[in-house]
């Protein structure tokens, strides 16, 4: 019985130096597979000196570490008094419903485990349990917020030091927050929301963030109008290269339009793409330009970006990025917004800014795969399925199937295109998370890499090896399609730390670039499997 | 003594309804929180079936919303009847907590049918009429019910107890809730064998409850067990139980919640009143720049820069 | 933030390797010591034309061009990039360059 099974809630104020450790030999077994996995480089000791590093092998919350009495304590009230806050309506009406219900109805019957990736991939190690965190939370909530009568004789004790704030607070960057939990909970009690609520104390009280996320994140968002630091100018120059470059490579002419007022569509990207996938720029481009669509993409302040990181970590800058995107579809007097490629831009606009939205900025918001479902279906576009005839099976980013339920469009459209489409196994609403999810797929400090590999990833992996399993080997080309930017981030890194295209021949990437794969009028070879 | 009980009795009901109201007002109450829905959303009509939702439309906000009554009836019969979330996640607690639950749903029906019995007693139908109608299955109902709900009540007990997974996430609380019923169901079990078999006497308690008649309590045991029945009654909707009733608003609301703003008064209204909550939370992103409503924050940029 | 000594200089960079401040990484020994952390046994020409195309773009546009941007300024086609920086234009050249780490979903 290997001894993080045995961890026990308290465990989390102990005076250890590290709270628990997934080994090796702990991790779930893959199909046909002979990588054997290292253990976990240490952690340096600048960071250990910095900050807290006292949960596992990883770092991904800088906790500035304690260095006084008075520091702990500090971080102790400054987190209770967050959390005091959290159930306010004033400061939390967006969740206080769902979150307070989860409190006080969640029994506690461990129902949810088995539906974890991380549980699983982790050989069931026990913090990854959705109730460990929780468990944690409830009772510094029930006794030190709520304080309900008897509060650590009826729901447990738990020592509330420093340690247990810290750790709680690395411990919410555990979770993917994909809430397939959520999903097998019998009453109806949310686990992954309590980890993004802890992320909110964090970050909306404690002024504590992952860099990423935040100075990196949305606040650079908000600086210079998109997460990675392009320009007006800048977006603007590069979406004219994208367009003469692919113009010239596929022989089909492409001019993105810009800041079209009037026009019918306001198409967001997530601007990552254009840097790091531009070839799914370009598909968008050849595919609205071929059915003839009105569009345009906006230069304005987060409105050529369409991630909107405050989804994983906090509700202001979270509202606060919606209002300009639906500010900047105002201005140009557009009739909808479509979102590109990006699952949690997606739910942020679609579905989550749905209540937060006042009536003059409800700018009508839908995704964009229904929009090229009734494209494909509709003939515009002259196809040959026959050009995508390798293997292909899709993954469902979580944020549009789980989470808005857009399932079918994609699958139409695959069923149409790719004669060796297959599914994986769970999919649709019941996917697995990529194992980037709520933002770690954009992070490389210290372990996380090791950590998004080994264990957030590795359930992901699992699946696709097992759609596969009739074409392994690196003879037979095959393809993930991954319509999803923090997906695509995600599996990009553990297809390159696996050699999966030198070992199998497995490329990722989305599902625009099938459609044009496929399209008569683009000369062939629009999917790659090498880099040129 | 026996007029205690009764008090007892008329606290308990009270007690209940009390602890309902409150709860489901308070949630009522609260702010309506964001949409968070989790697919597959059962009222989804055709849709449902593979987890789908409006949002799988072009321009859906023009497109007339299917919301079907039999989709959500199709998911919600198989959980309350069956719970089967617990069966298909988590096998090996399904046979006792189904115990338990089914010996609730019979007691309930029991007592349902103990009302119809009531209130025809009071409207003076005579003995036989009674005991012809519904005795014989009011007598299994409460019987089986007696014993599922002590059976599913021990088991869960045990396994809270001596299974290592569940005991870590154990409070006091589940051993206090499930002890009571233990108890209480015991004691039922042995009137119901040995006292009142029939419901004869839990009949004539009731009626003279409601007709504030304090006849004496004819048998000392019946009485402990009205004691112990009385007390749960009035305890299980202050805990985490109370789901049998706030799993309306996990379901309906937060789970399947997708309800769209589309010229949404409702939701409109919301929006106006929420963006005027004030907000005070002290990170520096979000204080010390002289804003205080939602509304001030949200449109609020601390980095803007300067337009170029 | 960790800094790092190199041929008697030190700099001061973040988690991934990166050089925090840009102006402090156009040294020569800033160069070398990426050069030997990303394991490039010779610096050529080629090398220099990547970090002062890098630099001059960076400079202009507070951020890295697009690959395919670096492949068409310099001429070489991506593979090359590879085979100049083991760890790619993002992990080797741009850090070699003195370019902050890529932010956003990239």
């Amino acid at each position: 019985m290997n001894a993080n099974k045995k961890l026990s809630i308290n465990d989390v104020s102990k005076d250890t130096e590290k709270l628990t450790s997934v080994k090796p030999e702990d991790l779930m077994s893959l199909p046909s597979w002979n990588v054997k996995e290292e253990d976990w480089k240490p952690i340096s000791e600048d960071l250990k000196e910095k900050y807290v590093c006292i949960l596992d092998d990883t770092l991904i919350l800088p906790v500035p570490k304690p260095k006084t009495i008075q520091e702990e304590e500090a971080l102790v009230n400054q987190f209770i008094e967050g959390m005091r806050k959290l159930f306010t309506k004033e400061n939390n009406w967006t969740f206080l419903q769902i979150l307070e219900t989860t409190m006080n109805h969640c029994a506690r019957c461990n129902t949810c485990s088995d539906a974890c990736h991380l549980f699983e991939a982790s050989g069931r190690n026990e913090m990854y349990r959705p109730i460990y965190r929780s468990e944690i939370f409830r009772r510094i909530y029930k006794t030190y917020v709520k304080k309900e009568p008897f509060a650590k004789w009826r729901y447990g004790d738990l020592e509330l030091n420093w340690r247990t704030v810290a750790r709680l607070g690395e411990m919410a960057y555990r979770c993917n927050i994909c809430r397939r939990c959520a999903q097998t909970c019998p009453i109806g009690a949310d686990n992954a929301l309590v980890a993004r609520e802890i992320r909110k104390i964090f970050s909306q009280e404690m002024g504590i963030t992952v860099p990423e996320l935040h100075e990196k994140g949305s606040m650079l968002q908000l600086e210079k109008g998109s997460s990675t630091a392009m320009t007006k100018l800048v977006v603007k120059d590069n979406v004219e290269f994208i367009d003469e470059d692919f113009s010239e490579e596929t022989g089909f002419e492409i001019e993105t339009p810009w800041d079209v007022e009037g026009a019918d569509i306001l198409l967001i990207h997530n601007a990552g793409e254009i840097l790091a996938w531009p070839e799914n720029i370009a598909a968008f481009s050849i595919i609205f330009k071929a059915a003839g669509l009105s569009w345009t993409l906006s230069s304005d302040l987060a409105a050529y970006d369409s991630i909107n990181y405050g989804v994983f970590y906090d509700d202001v800058q979270f509202a606060r990025t919606a209002l300009l995107q639906a500010q900047a579809a105002k201005k140009l007097g557009v009739k909808k917004i479509v979102l590109g490629e990006c699952g949690h831009a997606h739910k942020a606009l679609t579905v989550i800014a749905d209540r937060v939205l006042p009536e003059e900025l409800n700018v009508p918001r839908e995704s964009c795969f229904p929009l090229l479902r009734d494209i494909v279906m509709s003939g515009k576009l002259k196809l040959d399925p026959s050009r995508n005839n390798f293997p292909v099976t899709i993954h469902d980013p979580c944020n549009l199937t789980r989470l808005m339920g857009i399932i079918k469009p994609q699958r139409d459209i695959l069923n149409k295109i790719c004669p060796q489409f297959r599914e994986m196994h769970p999919h649709g609403a019941h996917n697995y998370c990529c194992g980037g999810g709520s933002g770690y797929a954009i992070m490389s400090r210290n372990t996380i890499p090791e950590w998004r590999f080994k264990v957030a990833g590795r359930k992901k992996l699992e699946q696709i090896l097992n759609a596969f399993s009739d074409s392994r080997g690196p003879e037979q080309k095959k393809y993930v399609c991954a319509p999803c930017s923090n997906c695509k981030g995600q599996l990009r890194d553990v297809f390159e730390h696996y050699e999966l295209l030198e070992k199998e021949s497995l490329i990722y990437n989305g599902l625009v670039e099938l459609i044009v794969n496929a399209m008569v009028d683009v000369n062939p070879g629009y999917v790659k499997w090498e880099e040129e | 003594m026996s007029i205690l009980i009764y008090l007892l009795g008329y606290i308990a009901v009270i007690a209940f309804l009390i602890s309902v109201i409150h709860r489901v007002v308070s949630y009522i109450k609260q702010p309506m929180h964001v949409r968070w829905e989790l697919y597959p959303v059962a009222h989804e009509g055709k849709r449902a079936a593979h987890g789908g939702s409006y949002l799988e439309d072009v321009d859906w906000w023009k497109k007339k919303r299917e919301k079907s009554l039999i989709g959500e009836l199709k998911v919600m019969i198989p959980e309350i009847f069956f719970l089967k979330a617990v069966w298909e996640h988590n096998r090996p607690l399904w046979l006792s907590t189904y115990a338990f639950h089914l010996g609730l749903y019979l007691i309930c029906g029991f007592l349902g049918l103990l009302m119809i019995n009531v209130f025809a007693q009071i409207i003076g139908c005579t003995e036989n009429c009674l005991v012809l109608t519904v005795s014989p299955l009011m007598i299994f109902m409460g019987g089986a019910g007696i014993v599922l709900c002590l059976v599913g009540s021990i088991m869960l007990f045990q396994k809270r107890l001596n299974e290592p997974e569940l005991r870590e996430y154990s409070g006091t609380d589940h051993y206090v809730n499930l002890g009571m019923f233990i108890v209480s169901m015991s004691i039922s079990l042995i009137t119901w064998l040995f006292v009142d078999p029939k419901f004869i006497m839990a009949r004539d308690f009731i009626v003279n409850m409601i007709q504030f008649n304090f006849t004496p309590i004819p048998n000392n045991l019946f009485g402990l067990q009205m004691i112990l029945a009385f007390i749960l009654f009035a305890y299980i909707p202050m805990t985490h139980m109370s789901h049998f009733f706030m799993k309306y608003f996990l379901y309906h609301d937060i789970r399947w919640g997708d309800e769209p703003n589309v010229n949404n008064l409702k939701v409109q209204a919301h929006i106006g009143s929420v963006l005027n909550y004030p907000v005070s939370w002290s990170a520096s992103h979000i204080a010390g720049h002289g804003k205080t409503t939602w509304a001030e924050v949200a449109t609020f940029n601390p980095v803007a820069q300067p337009e170029s | 933030m960790p800094t790092v000594e190199f041929q008697g200089k030190s700099f001061s960079v973040d988690e991934d390797g990166f050089i925090d401040n840009y102006e402090d990484g156009k040294c020569d020994e800033w160069v070398q010591y990426v050069k030997k952390e990303e394991g490039i046994d010779e610096l050529t020409d080629e090398h220099t034309k990547v970090i002062d195309i890098l630099r001059e773009y960076y400079e202009k546009n507070g951020i890295a061009p697009m690959v395919r941007v670096l492949s068409k300024l310099t001429g070489f086609k991506l593979k090359h990039i590879y085979e100049l920086f083991p760890s790619g234009p993002g992990k080797g050249a741009c850090k070699m360059a003195g370019l902050p780490k890529p932010t956003g979903c990239v």
